[in-house]
Order: C-alpha cells, then sequence, then structure tokens
C-alpha cells in the first residue's frame, strides 16, 4: 500500500472520529454554528480526499453526507437526531471501507449497493427547494430518485425474449434465482471513456441481453453519435454483490430486479379458438396429487407430438416438461402450469409465489440448524407454519440462553427475560394454561437457584410429553411448502434492505474495537524518548572506563571482565532501541515527492513546457525533520529548474534534444546520508555570466572573479546577494531563493552541491543527514587534551613519518597516494603553544578531514575511538566560540568538546 | 483501421473503438444503402451501433462471435 493511502486511511479515520464527536454533540446542543461548520468542514475534507482516490463507493456517500450538512449549515435544514443517525450510519459505513482498504490494499469490493441506499437515505433528508437545484444534483453525479421497479413491467421486457432462449437459459441456470439489469448509461458517458455495451455485455452470470433505443433515431444529418441513446436490459443468474461489484462506477444508472426463475416460464403463441384440453388438466392434476410426476411427463410428451408447435399449448408444454426435468418437486408450480393449460394465462409467478404462505428462506435456514426442540409446537397443527418455525426457533435460542452459566450479575434478569420470551411464543403456538402454569413454577424454581437448569428440564419434558403427538415436524413442512423456488420477500414481513443494514451497521459500530494499528503521539513524547535513549546510549559509555578502574585501580579483573559482558549487552539493547526510536520516527521521501507529479505538471503546462517527471527511490527514508526539512528546498529547486532550466520545446528541438524534457529526482541512502538528486537535461547555467553579475552585485571582488573557477562560479548562485530577481533575470533566473534553499538545507546539517554543464543541464546534489539525534564523533587527542570531531567530515586517519612532511612556502604538506595534502596543526589552530608528540617511530598522527571539496590533514597527538554523543550546542557566552559546533558529556562525566571543522581550517 | 470502407459495403473488424463513430455517420450519410460486413467484429462501441441502428444498415454478414450476434440480430437488419 502507497503511502499516500496509508496517510489517507489514518487521516480519514480521524476525521470519522471528529465527525462522531461533532454530531454527538451536536444532538446536546442543536443551535451550535460553530459545531455545525465544523461538522460541515470535517465532511467537506473526507469527501475532497476521498476523491483523490478511486473509491466511488465511499465518495458517493460523502457527498451526499456534505450536501446534507451544507443545507443545515445554511439553516434550510434543520438539525434532528434523524439526521443525526443517518449521518453516524454513514460514517460506519465509510469507516468499514477504510478498514476494507486497508485489509485488502486499496481495494474495495463491496458495498456499492450499501453507499447507494445511504446516499438516497441521507438526500431524501434534503428538501428539493426548486427545479434548478434537483436538476444541479443530479448533474453531479448525484443519485436521482430511484424509480421504483413494479416487478409486472418487467415481465413484460421477459415476454420479449424468445422461448428458445428462455428455456436455454432457464435449463441452464442453477440459481433459483436471477436478476433483471435495466441499465440506463447516461447521455455524456461516450466522453468520459465508458463503453455501456462492453459494460452491459460483460455482466456477470450474463443468460440474455437487449438494447434498444431510448427514443425515435433522429435523421441521420441531425444525429450526434457521441450521445448515448441506447439502453440495456440484461438477465444474469449472479448474485447482488457480484452484480453491483459489476456496474459499481454506474450503479445509480442500473436498476436490479430480483425475480424468481420461474418468471422465464411464459408460453407464447397461438391460442387456437379455446380451451380444449380439460381432459388433459384434469388428468394432469391427478397425477400431481399422487406425486406421479413420471407419468405426467409421459402424457405431456405425447399430447406434445400431436399438437402443432406454434400453439400457445405446444409451448406451455414444452414449459412444463422444462420443469419437470428441472425442478420436479416443485408440485406447487407444476400445478399452477398446468391449470394455466385451461386458462392461456401465464402463470402470475411473482405474486403467487409472494403469497404469505411460503416461509422465508431465512427462517427455513434457522429451522434446519436448530437442535430437534421440533414437538414443542404440538399445538400448531393449523397454524400458519412460518409463525410456527419463528416461533420454534426462538424457543431454541431462549433455551441456549438460559444455558449460560456465567454467574452474571444479571443473570436473574435474563432468566426473567427468557422465561417471558418462552411465556409468549407457547403461547402463539397454542399452549394453554397448563404450560403456562408449569412454566411460572420452573420460573420461580429457577429463581431461587439462581442458574436457568429448571427451566431447561421442564422445557424438555414438555418436548418429550407433547412428542408423540408429532402434530407438525417444522424441517418437514418447510420442505413441503418450498416451491423450490425463490421467494421474492414480501415487502411486509422483510425490513427493507435499508433499515437491515442500519441495523449491521450499527452492531458493528458497537462491537468494533476502536481499530487502528496506528497510533498518533504527539511528536513532543517521541522526541522526549529520543533524547532519554539518547542519554543512554551515552551513559552507558561510562561503563568500559569502570571495567578499566576495576582492573587498574582496585585490580579485580574478573569483575572488569563480567562488567564488560555486561557492558556488550547493554549496547546492544541500547543501540537497538536507537534504532527503533529512529525508526519511529522515519518517513519515506515519497512523503514529499509525492506532490511534485501534479506541480511539474501543472507549471510545464504554465509555462508551455514539456517535461517527464522522473521519481527514483521513493521508499528511501530518513527521519521527520529532515523529510520535513526538505519539502520547501524541493519546491524552489524544481520551480527554478522548470522555470528557468528547461528550454521550450522548439529550443530544444534546435538544439538536438527531444522535445520533451526529463526532470528527474532520485533519493537515496549513502552511509549515514539520504542523498537527492535534482537532475535536469535543460541548458544548464553559463559561469561567466555569473561571475559577472556576482562582481556586479560585489558578492566577490576582482581578484576572486580572476581566479574563480566555473564550478565555484556556479556555486555562487546559493549566495545571498545573488538571489534577488532582477539580477538574475537574464542569466536564466537562477539563484530566486536559492540562498533560502542553502540555508534550509545547512540547518539540518546537509551540504548542497551544483553542478551544471551549458547546454547539457543541471545536477544538484542535496545531501542530508539520516538523522539528527545522535552523533558519531571520533576522539582525537592533542597536548593531554580530548576533542570530537564529527564523523562526516574524517576521511582517514594516517601516521606519516616525520621525514615525508614537506615545507611549502609556510605550510606544511605531504604527499598520500600521490596527492599532495595540505597539512595543519591543531595545536597552532587552537592556540596552543606546544609541539605534537609523535610516536615511538617518529610518525605524526594525521587526521585527513573534508573541508568543502578539498582535503586537509589535521596533525594531533593521538587518535581514539569514535563515539556516539548527543551534541549539545553551546549556550550563553560560549555560544559566540565559533571553533566549536558544540559540547557533549562522555561515559567518565568529563565534557568533551566537538570541532567545527570548517571554522578551524 | 478497425473499420474498412470499400465502395458499398464497411468491413468491420475487431474491436471498433468510439473514435470511428464519427467516420462511420458521414460514410453512412453519403452511402444510405451501404451494407456492413461485421463477420470479424468482435465488438463494436455503442456510439458506432446506435449510428447503424439510426440509419438502418443492412448487415451482409453477421459477427462470427455468437456473443456479440445475439446481441445485434434483433437490432439492426439483415
Amino acid at each position: 500500500m502507497n503511502a499516500l493511502l496509508e496517510q489517507f486511511i489514518s487521516e480519514s479515520r480521524e476525521c470519522l472520529q471528529g465527525i462522531g464527536e461533532k454530531l454527538l454533540q451536536l444532538e446536546d446542543a442543536p443551535g451550535d454554528k460553530d459545531l455545525v461548520n465544523e461538522l460541515f468542514r470535517l465532511v467537506h475534507t473526507l469527501k475532497g480526499n476521498s476523491g483523490l482516490f478511486e473509491f466511488p463507493t465511499m465518495t458517493r456517500v460523502l457527498h451526499a453526507g456534505e450536501d446534507l450538512m451544507d443545507e443545515v449549515r445554511n439553516d434550510r435544514v434543520v438539525f434532528s437526531r434523524l439526521i443525526a443517525d443517518h449521518l453516524l450510519a454513514s460514517m460506519d459505513f465509510v469507516g468499514f471501507l477504510c478498514d476494507e482498504i486497508e485489509a485488502s490494499d486499496g481495494q474495495v469490493k463491496s458495498g456499492s449497493g450499501n453507499s447507494v441506499r445511504l446516499a438516497e437515505g441521507l438526500r431524501i433528508l434534503i428538501p428539493v427547494r426548486d427545479a434548478k437545484l434537483a436538476e444541479g444534483v443530479g448533474e453531479e453525479g448525484a443519485v436521482p430518485a430511484p424509480l421504483a421497479p413494479s416487478k409486472g413491467a418487467y415481465l413484460e421486457v421477459l415476454d420479449g425474449i424468445p422461448e428458445r432462449v428462455r428455456m436455454e437459459a432457464y435449463r441452464r441456470s442453477r440459481e433459483p434465482g436471477l436478476y433483471l439489469i435495466r441499465y440506463r448509461p447516461v447521455e455524456g458517458c461516450f466522453y468520459q471513456g465508458e463503453d455501456p455495451f462492453h459494460q452491459a455485455r460483460q455482466t456477470p452470470g450474463l443468460l440474455w441481453g437487449s438494447l434498444f433505443p431510448r427514443g425515435p433515431w433522429p435523421r441521420l444529418e441531425e444525429m450526434d453519435a457521441y450521445r448515448c441513446m441506447l439502453d440495456f436490459h440484461v438477465l444474469s443468474t449472479a448474485n447482488l454483490e457480484a452484480l453491483e461489484e459489476h456496474f459499481r462506477y454506474v450503479l445509480e444508472q442500473v436498476e436490479l430486479v430480483e425475480l424468481p426463475i420461474l418468471c422465464l416460464v411464459a408460453p407464447q403463441g397461438e391460442p387456437n379458438g379455446g380451451p380444449v384440453y380439460e381432459d388433459f388438466v384434469a388428468e394432469a392434476l391427478g397425477l400431481l396429487a399422487t406425486g406421479n410426476v413420471k407419468d405426467l411427463a409421459k402424457i405431456s410428451r405425447v399430447l406434445l407430438e400431436l399438437s402443432n408447435p406454434d400453439l400457445w399449448l405446444s409451448s406451455a408444454l414444452r414449459w412444463l416438461l422444462a420443469v419437470l426435468e428441472r425442478e420436479p418437486e416443485n408440485l406447487t408450480a407444476l400445478r399452477l402450469l398446468v391449470k394455466s393449460l385451461g386458462t392461456f394465462q401465464t402463470p402470475d409467478w411473482v405474486s403467487v409465489l409472494a403469497a404469505p404462505n411460503a416461509p422465508l428462506p431465512a427462517i427455513q435456514a434457522i429451522a434446519h440448524s436448530l437442535p430437534a426442540t421440533g414437538p414443542v409446537c404440538q399445538g400448531a397443527g393449523g397454524l400458519d407454519p412460518v409463525i410456527a418455525v419463528t416461533a420454534h426457533a426462538i424457543i431454541a435460542i431462549q433455551r441456549t440462553i438460559l444455558a449460560i452459566k456465567d454467574d452474571a450479575a444479571w443473570q436473574p434478569g435474563r432468566i426473567r427475560a427468557a422465561a417471558g420470551a418462552l411465556a409468549k411464543c407457547l403461547k402463539a403456538l397454542g399452549h394453554g394454561h397448563q404450560a403456562l402454569a408449569g412454566l411460572e413454577a420452573s420460573l420461580s424454581a429457577a429463581m431461587a437457584a439462581g442458574h436457568g437448569a429448571p427451566i431447561i428440564l421442564w422445557l424438555d419434558g414438555l418436548i418429550e410429553s407433547t412428542s408423540p403427538i408429532k402434530a407438525l415436524d417444522p424441517p418437514a413442512t418447510a420442505r413441503q411448502c418450498n416451491p423450490g423456488a425463490p421467494i421474492p420477500a414480501p415487502p411486509a414481513e422483510q425490513p427493507p434492505p435499508q433499515l437491515e443494514e442500519e441495523v449491521k451497521l450499527a452492531r458493528r459500530a458497537e462491537d468494533a474495537q476502536p481499530g487502528g494499528k496506528s497510533l498518533k503521539v504527539d511528536q513532543a513524547k517521541v522526541d522526549r524518548l529520543m533524547n532519554l535513549i539518547g542519554e543512554m546510549v551515552v551513559s552507558k559509555n561510562a561503563l568500559p572506563y569502570l571495567a578499566n578502574r576495576a582492573e587498574s585501580v582496585f585490580g579485580v579483573r574478573e569483575l572488569s571482565r563480567e562488567i564488560k559482558a555486561q557492558y556488550s549487552v547493554i549496547n546492544r539493547i541500547a543501540e537497538e532501541m536507537q534504532d527503533a526510536i529512529m525508526q519511529v520516527r522515519m518517513m519515506p521521501v515519497s512523503f514529499v515527492f509525492q506532490r511534485f507529479p501534479r506541480l511539474v505538471r501543472d507549471t510545464s503546462r504554465k509555462l508551455g513546457k514539456e517535461v517527464n517527471l522522473v521519481l527514483i527511490g521513493e521508499d528511501t527514508q530518513a527521519d521527520k525533520n529532515i523529510i520535513e526539512a526538505l519539502g520547501d528546498p524541493l519546491v524552489h529547486i524544481l520551480r527554478n529548474s522548470l522555470d528557468h532550466g528547461f528550454e521550450t520545446p522548439d529550443q530544444r528541438l534546435a538544439a538536438g534534444k527531444p522535445a520533451a524534457g526529463t526532470l528527474t529526482l532520485r533519493a537515496s541512502q549513502e552511509s549515514d546520508q539520504v542523498v537527492i538528486v535534482v537532475e535536469d537535461d535543460g541548458k544548464g547555467i553559463d559561469p561567466g555570466t555569473i561571475k559577472r553579475k556576482a562582481y556586479e552585485k560585489g558578492v566577490i571582488d576582482e581578484a576572486t572573479l580572476e581566479r574563480i573557477s566555473d564550478q565555484d562560479a556556479i556555486n555562487l548562485i546559493f549566495a545571498p546577494g545573488l538571489s534577488t530577481t532582477e539580477v538574475i533575470s537574464d542569466l536564466s533566473g537562477r539563484g530566486v531563493g536559492m540562498d533560502v534553499v542553502r540555508t534550509a538545507v545547512e540547518k539540518v546539517n546537509g551540504t548542497l552541491r551544483l553542478d551544471s554543464e551549458l547546454g547539457q543541464g543541471t545536477r544538484i546534489t542535496l545531501s542530508l543527514p539520516l538523522s539528527m539525534a545522535v552523533t558519531n564523533v571520533m576522539i582525537v587527542e592533542t597536548d593531554g587534551q580530548t576533542f570530537g570531531l564529527p564523523m562526516q567530515n574524517v576521511i582517514e586517519t594516517v601516521r606519516v613519518p616525520r621525514s615525508r612532511i614537506m615545507g611549502i612556502k609556510h605550510t606544511q604538506a605531504t604527499v598520500l597516494r600521490g596527492r599532495i595534502v595540505a597539512l595543519k596543526s591543531l595545536n597552532e589552530k587552537l592556540g596552543i603553544a606546544a609541539a605534537h608528540i609523535a610516536n615511538a617511530e617518529d610518525e605524526l598522527a594525521i587526521l585527513v578531514v573534508r573541508v568543502g571539496k578539498e582535503q586537509v590533514g589535521l596533525i594531533v597527538d593521538q587518535f581514539h575511538e569514535t563515539m556516539d554523543v548527543i551534541l549539545k550546542p553551546m549556550a550563553g557566552v560560549l555560544g559566540g566560540l565559533s571553533a566549536y559546533a558544540g559540547s557533549a558529556l562522555m561515559g567518565d562525566g568529563s565534557v568533551l568538546m566537538i570541532l567545527n571543522v570548517m571554522e578551524i581550517l | 483501421m478497425p473499420i474498412e470502407f470499400q465502395k458499398k459495403s464497411a468491413v468491420f473488424k475487431d474491436i471498433v473503438g468510439v473514435d470511428e463513430a464519427e467516420g462511420l455517420l458521414e460514410w453512412l450519410q453519403k452511402k444510405p444503402k451501404a451494407r456492413v460486413d461485421l463477420a470479424a467484429c468482435t465488438h463494436l462501441h455503442p456510439a458506432n451501433l446506435q449510428v447503424l441502428m439510426a440509419a438502418g444498415a443492412t448487415v451482409s454478414r453477421w459477427p462470427e462471435d455468437d456473443s456479440l450476434r445475439l446481441w445485434l440480430e434483433p437490432v439492426l437488419n439483415q
């Protein structure tokens, strides 16, 4: 998952939490304008963020939420608990999507349907003020009021499908239901790169599809080929989820209607006079009554052979055979079909199958999964099977509740509640007073005992005593009533999907732990932890001293060895701790890089240039402070490069370069430095112009002008005096804010380097430390004092025989690997009046350090180890001593002065 | 080219994209009696399809791709 997405998710969660809090506060203080504004802002932010990614499901809901809040904000809608409920449910949904995005690495697979429903729920709360507004909302791609799809109307569509196709679909389909999809693409969809025909053809589980014009065709001369005038009808066996997934981007243009597969069964053809097949109908019904489907098939086949295949009757017989083949157990359907032979009317499958005597599939499932407590509903002889099965399920659940043994404080209340539910179920099942009295008695026993066992015992007794009667075996009933076909839920018996969803979401909100593996911590706390760890790293350095003292002063060699062993353990842990805290603060450079593609695109477009941005090494990590400090300088550099570095496409072509320039932004890690290289293949910088301008501006004097190298001249653009626009305007403009860049980079101990070749391009290299907390220093000794030098300055340590040191004029130098290295004495530089001490072989200790681009040898007396220290800048009057970069505390309690190499040399 | 315009017939090949619709419309205006050969066509963008439907173009050969043929047969003329 990329960092931007991660950030989006964590920010979204924050926003969601904020929205939740504000909504709750608003319920207490509905008139609070500030709260409303704040709430709107949060929803707006969240929506804007979600729009950056392709999460139409999320954006749709948030967009609706934003519109609603806007109405509230402008006092057009009064904030109410209902609004709060809808918004909270929507935010739960968004939170759920966030979880899913996180879990599936940026994919949203589900929820399209819910999103449409939630968005509709929110929009319903917005009153339509006038037609213009409604139109405006529609144009924005918001959800138009859904057409209430009437199933009857869809049967007409089905009638339009040839029998052959329907028969084939009916035989092939394994699903109990199917969906009729009506897809009305928006007129302008071709301009959005959509191909509705392809979309329709790719529908999962496609059985059949057709397309038809929305209206009469215009004359060809007036026709706009790119205005979509086609609608699509698709019949599919896929489930709702798959279909919503398939049409997720155009969900508001799609109507999905679930139909039982039997709706395909619609005979067509010539009625041929009138009903003359009464004998056949009577015989067939008789066979059905005895369940003899085999013979029914036989006589149907005979009649079919005798009939003209174009007749309605033949068609009906073909269907009868098809149903016999696919679902011979579905007697209800067969009976209806046979009866229709006498009436020439296609059975009205939808209303017949939706009749209330058919148990709901969900309840059937429960009934099958429950233990056999069936006989309890013995009194339910003439009872509606749905009620019987449901009551049955409730009883089983109460039994489970009563069996819980957790001695909870609310145990008595729970028992009483379960008993209450049992009493009502028994009553509904037609049990008399006797049973209720028994229940009453067992309840008081249970209350006295403090657990539910007595009621369970009584309940089991009731089951046993009534089992021989076995008036109704619910699973059997369920099977018998099952027409083997899908039952479209009658609206009265199943809660509308939206409500159901709300219930689900509400539960989710309560159950789910306030998830999130990321922790938002105040940076100051992390900094404190880092300082403490730094202190620890330093103070562990005291242990080797202690070991030495144990051996040399107290003469206990054993103890010294043990201390050293302990030291190595603590050292390892401390280093890991340091590493861990560094990791906490580490961020990938992509955090800053991510904004550049847009910046480059917009700027180059504005300037009429063509530039390709290449990002390399985005996952290179560095300390948060460093990364943050990097942002502004890089923007400056990039802008300068785009503005003045690149030529226009014409100029580039004239110079023999490709029209589009390439801007490369490369990040990499080199030992403990992050190196960022910004490279362009533009026209480069002319050192001559820079020199002249710098001289004119008084940045350099005449002598410098004479001897300054081209490379140094180019680096002059970082000089403060050159950073005003009027100076720069005609020398390719570089230097605008370049000294700002240098200052920013140096503030985090980084270095900046610029190479440019006229006509070939420019390269700016930024080197920044990975982290600033702990500095690695080399300790040297001179005249009995120790000093530290930052390791990043140190190139090598060598011992050079005094004989190989030569005097050139007033200075000393030596030859190291064929290169002349100037030597400086540290004693001299620090004003110590002492000569350097050579070792037994008369060799001097020389520390080769980097000063700018040069190498200089620093003569010292002795080298010591390197050490991690926390560099404390000099404060107070000492702050003026530029020779020192700061001080650090050593393990033995002494203070180490850290030299500022640049200053002393 | 996904559509090859011949003297009296337009031959569709492979996938005919949205960009072709404009040209097809112009061509059909010039040659109202032309026929279209869809045999080698596997998909055509609805922009093209609605142009064919509006022009009442006659199909000389149906697509070999059966799934496409099933969609087109009811809406185009033989």
